[in-house]
């Protein structure tokens, strides 16, 4: 045996002496080496399971189970023995014991079957037992995908991606069956069962047992055939057939001109911050479904159901496809020529007669990157004035503020796979599971498989509230209050990193004693958490080597919400849990691309990259790389808008995809703000609420018709390709801000977004590196980006990003909630929930989702459903001083006492922001959503459920350890191939 | 003061301005596609000359019935008895070569696709446009090809014996590295 490096393992491969990097099982280093092993339960992105017995080797003389075997110092290895041969072809036959081959007219028949591939790679041609169909029916009864018994392999990689992956525990194989097979929640139907239509299952499986329903009868050429004439034709191909073989050719192929009519494009998730990119199938416009690979950076394999399954907009009868003019008192269709004149023409009037700053412009924060930079240079450059602004003032600006008041950048200070290594987890003011789901999966994973610990702050007993190894349930608005008497409790306690402290971080004395009124005593009658918890978080926190923060609305959306932030960042300073891997501050960005509208200076008082407006050095930079002269001051930001519109100052408004009018608090107020405008111009792609106010509207491109890059909360740009034409006369939004411009004189020329990108990367020294080829396929960069191209997953290792690489903690007193008269006795919390994103315009176009949340509703305590007398179902009316609400009740132990969630998730008179008011953020003015009170009239205290028996919620899911192999090997049909015996798989 | 509205009224069809946009389109598309619309011209031209354009034509009018009659008898004892002959036979087509088909099935589907609808086609022989009219959907285009295609592979593996074991096309299993997304081995 030769030498070799500290860590790697010396083995013999069919006589060979081979180096193998460490931990690696022994399938994982066949593989690397190109070894053609069959492998039908192994899966990259899970753990191994151990079913197929299709990966057996020979190690020093005994066959085994490639997959679960570690590679071993002075190992043998033997995978060309006649008894390997034989042992992997008995397994396969006994998969196909519960496998019908019927390839030509199988929609998974697409080149990635796994069953079909291993068949050819094992040459198999005769079954010793034949098919044998399973006494089940078809599960067809979830909307999105459905489960063929009959097809079951039963290889297990199902359960393992639901229980170990998702983690929702929902699936397992019940081995005690005569006939096995994969349950929902041991034995229900899948639709009444608690299965969040994540869709992992369905990725993972090796065959066509489990399919997105939009694939049957779409993907093949003959697959469509009527149910009976296709069961003819697999009777009469089999019976016909001398073998295998000329089957398995002729479905290759159909399978390669099938593949000449089915495009995948690469593109990235339209709905939260987590950034999961996937391929998409398309067939002409249809599409056939969304396709997870492992090279994902930000999620894997992993989606949730929106991003699964949620893409029914694309394709909407609603979509906006020409645009439309406000012509007495109607909208009429118009071509590009005519609305972009009387745009041009109205935009200039009013800049000529009151000056650049009645002009007020929102971007997008589901738009590229790309857009937000035009749409600002558009403001800035052709306009004249900085009144630019982007919806993450809705919920992030706080969280960006409370960094870059304490370590400098606005942005998470590492990459989801930190959280998932931390030691502990806290979760303050986020539902993570809904909101942010595959970001959650990490967490619960690396909880259940690891034992990581979990601490959730929230006011709703959710998910992560229910999983978590201690929970807090804070009055409203009073985190704060608690995470200053933590940080106080640690330092009196000697618990703080003094090295760290004493090395990377200023103003600790200051901060000391702003500390002083914080003591347990003070915050436990503030925050109604007992003091032995709070001490149990601190001893939680100096136990463990790395923490995450996580956070979201329930932080930011308050008057102190950007306080709360800088209290957050300021604990982690204080125990050192910043620069390191596992450890740091991630404000969960709710959008697509909340983050990346931002950073490239969709922002009132900064140019891309965070330089501020009014810094003389940069405005020169951007004068000389636009050739325009800059307004100097910084502008208004959205709810400033709102308010010069009422004070008659600023008289017009461009909006980019954004229902303003509903997601902005005091809907109400923003509305009449709305009517005053002179002139008003919304581009989207449905006729929105803000667009019915609008005098153009013009029809947008939704992320699958159109190129450019989102930025994912983890500040990783990621590109998107175009996967469809845009529909009728729709463009995308680059197109459009660029026609807008031009006719406004500005004369830009950008053929592809690659191009905008490429003049971002040259001003804004953040993203100096940025180029579309280092973002091809499924590659991606995380900001701020050096010009050669070496990007930053984890922040502040060496430095914090200030002049002096010291980061700074930040002393505060504490700002309570607005207060309300005695009348309004409720407190309104609000977000999200998982199946609908935002005021739901995109997610309610699919049919599915609606089957599982139809509308929108209210949830009440139980306690307080009784005091009232009302049930599920009962209409209730929540008033408060700005509006009123009309939404049915759902009676949940999610909410306690006098507390009400109402997900922001409607359009209609259920909108969550007709009751909330003006108060804001006083740093940053992002609204204080979540501080209002309202009164609650019971309409009707009964009726129809708002929320359908067979939503996932109530449901019981089914936790296990995952595919519980040993019971399959328990049985007694069972026989290890190579030992004789036919037998069941 | 703009109060919201709803209501989109559409100008009426009559000025003609959208349909005659949507004639230069066309006309755009064909110039664009020229040289592959003169390749499925040729390929129409010679099924037009061996007479396969009519029963081309008739079986994508007569659709899944006709199909599901030809599967009837091929289910019947006979038709069994026949199939499986000829597939032992392995005397089928073996005159096209697989990777070419796909090609071409994608220029045809490509350019029926561009091409359905345009008024130049008019101007064509009516035998030819009705075809064409008939073959838009390219579902069917790539259908018709793909039989052809399927009864030269079946010959091809038929005849190449069924006791080597490698089958054409055979690859790696192996999704390990690209996990279920990536095409993997499949020909
Ligand atoms: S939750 Fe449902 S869709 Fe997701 S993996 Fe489990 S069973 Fe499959
Ligand atoms: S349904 Fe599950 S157990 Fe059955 S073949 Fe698919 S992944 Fe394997
Ligand atoms: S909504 Fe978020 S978690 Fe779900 S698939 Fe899209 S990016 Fe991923
Ligand atoms: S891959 Fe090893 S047992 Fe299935």
């Amino acid at each position: 045996m030769g030498e070799h490096a500290e860590g790697e393992t010396a083995l013999t491969w069919n006589g060979e002496v081979c180096r193998c990097s460490p931990e690696r099982s022994v399938l994982e280093f066949l593989l690397e080496r190109g070894e053609s092993v069959p492998h039908v339960c192994y899966h990259p992105s899970l753990e191994p399971i151990q079913t197929c017995d299709t990966c057996l080797v020979e190690v020093d003389g005994r066959l085994v189970r490639s997959c679960a075997t570690p590679a071993a110092d002075g190992m043998r290895i033997d995978t060309r023995s006649e008894a390997v041969h034989r042992a992997r072809r008995e397994a396969m036959d006994r998969i196909l014991v519960n496998h019908e081959l019927y390839c030509t007219v199988c929609d998974n028949n697409n080149g990635n079957c796994v069953v079909h591939n291993t068949v050819k790679l094992l040459g198999v041609r005769h079954q010793s037992e034949p098919f044998s169909p399973k006494p089940y029916e078809v599960d067809d009864s979830n909307p999105f995908y459905r489960y063929d018994p009959n097809q079951c392999i039963l290889c297990g990689r199902c359960v393992e991606a639901c229980q170990n992956l998702q983690v929702n525990e929902t699936l397992s194989i019940d081995w005690s069956l005569d006939r096995p097979r994969v349950v929902w929640d041991g034995g229900v139907p899948i639709d009444q069962s608690s299965c969040v239509s994540c869709g992992h299952c369905v990725t993972v499986c090796p065959c066509n047992a489990l399919m997105e329903k939009s694939m049957l009868g779409r993907a093949g050429l003959m697959t469509g055939l009527k149910p009976e004439v296709l069961r003819t034709m697999i009777e009469i191909t089999k019976e016909a057939e001398p073998g295998y073989g000329p089957i398995l050719a002729l479905s290759d192929a159909e399978e390669a001109v099938r593949r000449q009519g089915i495009k995948r494009t690469k593109t990235v998730c339209t709905y939260c911050g987590v950034g999961c990119s996937f391929e998409v199938w398309t067939k002409g416009r249809y599409i056939l479904k969304i396709e997870p690979s492992p090279e994902a950076p930000a999620n894997g394999i992993s989606t949730c159901v929106k991003g699964k399954f949620g893409w029914g907009h694309i394709n909407s009868p609603e979509r906006l496809t020409k645009p439309l003019v406000r012509r007495d008192g109607a909208f009429v269709e118009a071509t590009w020529d005519e609305a972009l004149d009387v745009i041009a023409g109205r935009f200039t009037a009013i800049r000529d007669a009151y000056g650049p700053d009645a002009l007020g412009f929102i971007a997008s924060s589901k738009c590229t990157n790309e857009e937000a930079y035009l749409m600002q240079k558009l403001a800035r450059a052709v306009i004249g004035t900085n009144n630019v602004d982007n919806c993450s003032r809705y919920c992030q600006s706080p969280a960006t503020q409370g960094l870059f008041r304490t370590v400098g950048y606005g942005g998470d200070s590492g990459s989801i796979a930190d959280i998932a290594a931390a030691d502990l987890v806290i979760i303050i003011g986020s539902n993570t599971a809904e909101s942010h789901p595959v970001l959650a999966t990490r967490v619960k994973r690396a909880q259940k498989l690891r034992g990581q610990k979990v601490i959730v702050a929230d006011l709703r007993r959710h998910e992560m509230a229910r999983r978590a190894d201690l929970f807090l349930h804070p009055a409203p608005g009073t985190d704060f209050v608690w995470l200053a008497a933590v940080t106080k409790y640690i330092l009196d306690r000697g618990w703080e990193d003094a090295a760290f402290l004493a090395d990377r971080v200023t103003g600790l004395e200051e901060f000391v004693k702003s500390l002083e009124p914080f003591t347990l005593e003070y915050a436990a009658s503030v925050t109604g958490i007992a003091e032995r918890d709070l001490i149990r978080v601190a001893e939680m926190i100096h136990d463990a080597k790395t923490v995450c923060v996580l956070w979201a609305m329930g932080v930011t959306q308050h008057c102190g919400g950007s306080d709360t932030s800088t209290a957050i960042s300021n604990l982690l300073l204080v125990t050192g849990n910043y620069g390191r891997p596992g450890t740091g501050a991630y404000p969960l960005r709710g959008h697509n691309n909340v983050q990346g509208a931002s950073d490239f200076g969709a922002m009132p008082a900064y140019f891309p990259g965070y330089e501020r407006v009014d810094d003389p050095a940069v405005r020169r930079r951007y004068e000389e790389g636009w050739g325009a002269a800059l307004p100097e001051t910084p502008g208004l930001d959205n709810h400033e808008m709102v308010d010069a519109i009422h004070a008659g100052k600023l008289r017009a408004m461009y909006i980019i995809g954004e229902d303003m009018s509903l997601v902005d608090a005091n809907a109400n107020d923003v509305q009449d703000a709305f009517k005053k405008l002179d002139f008003m111009v919304v581009q989207d792609i449905f006729l929105t609420r803000t667009a019915e106010f609008a005098d153009v509207v013009l029809p947008a491109s939704p992320s699958l018709e159109k190129e450019g890059t989102f930025t994912n909360t983890e500040r990783r740009i990621q590109r998107l390709y175009r996967a469809l034409d845009p529909l009728g006369d729709s463009k995308p939004d680059w197109e459009i801000i660029q026609a807008v411009a031009n006719r406004l004189g500005a004369g830009w020329s950008y053929r592809h977004p690659g191009e905008i990108m490429d003049e971002a990367a040259r001003l804004a020294p953040l993203f100096a590196g940025v180029r579309y080829d280092r973002l091809e396929g499924f590659r991606s960069l995380q900001w701020p980006v050096a010009e050669d191209g070496t990007d930053s997953p984890l922040l502040y290792t060496e430095k914090f990003a200030f002049p002096d690489g010291r980061a700074r903690l930040y002393p505060m007193g504490w700002i309570p909630p607005v207060t309300f008269s005695d009348e309004y006795d409720l407190h309104l919390n609000n977000g999200r929930i998982l199946e609908h994103f935002h005021e739901g315009n995109m997610t309610y176009k699919t049919g599915g989702i609606r089957h599982k949340v139809p509308e929108a509703f209210v949830e009440v305590s139980p306690e307080l459903a009784r005091e009232r007398g009302l049930e599920s179902g009962a209409l209730v009316k929540l008033v408060s001083p700005y509006g009123e609400v009309v939404v049915r009740a759902l009676v949940t132990d999610r909410v306690t006492g006098r507390e009400l969630y109402l997900p922001m998730n409607s359009a209609d008179e259920g909108a969550v922001n007709y009751v909330t008011g003006s108060h804001t953020d006083r740093v940053t003015h992002t609204p204080a959503y979540k501080e209002i009170r309202v009164r609650m009239e019971v309409l009707e205290s009964s009726g129809p459920p708002p929320l359908p028996a067979h939503n996932p919620r109530f449901h019981r899911p089914n936790p296990g350890p995952g595919v519980r192999v040993e019971e399959k090997w328990r049985r007694t049909d069972y026989v290890f191939p190579g030992k004789g015996g036919s037998a069941r798989g | 003061m703009a109060e919201p509205i709803r209501t989109v009224i559409r100008p009426s069809a009559d000025d003609g301005q959208t349909r005659r946009q949507e004639i230069e389109g066309s006309e755009n598309l064909l110039a664009e596609y020229r040289e592959e619309l003169a390749d499925v011209l040729d390929v129409v031209r010679v099924l037009h000359e061996k007479g396969l354009l009519r029963v081309v034509r008739d079986v994508v009018a007569a659709g899944e019935e006709i199909l599901e009659i030809l599967v009837n008898q091929i289910g019947s004892e006979g038709g069994k008895r026949l199939l499986k002959n000829v597939v032992s036979a392995g005397g089928l087509l073996a005159a096209v070569d697989l990777q070419g088909m796909a090609g071409t099935a994608k220029v045809v589907t490509d350019g029926l696709r561009q091409a359905a609808g345009a008024e130049q086609w008019n101007r064509r022989p009516p035998g030819i446009m009705d075809l064409l009219r008939a073959m838009r959907d390219p579902d069917v285009v790539v259908g018709l090809l793909m039989m052809l295609q399927g009864a030269k592979v079946l010959g091809m593996a038929v005849r190449r014996g069924t006791g080597d074991g490698r089958n054409p096309g055979a690859g790696s299993a192996d999704d390990g590295h690209r996990g279920p997304g990536s095409s993997g081995a499949g020909a």
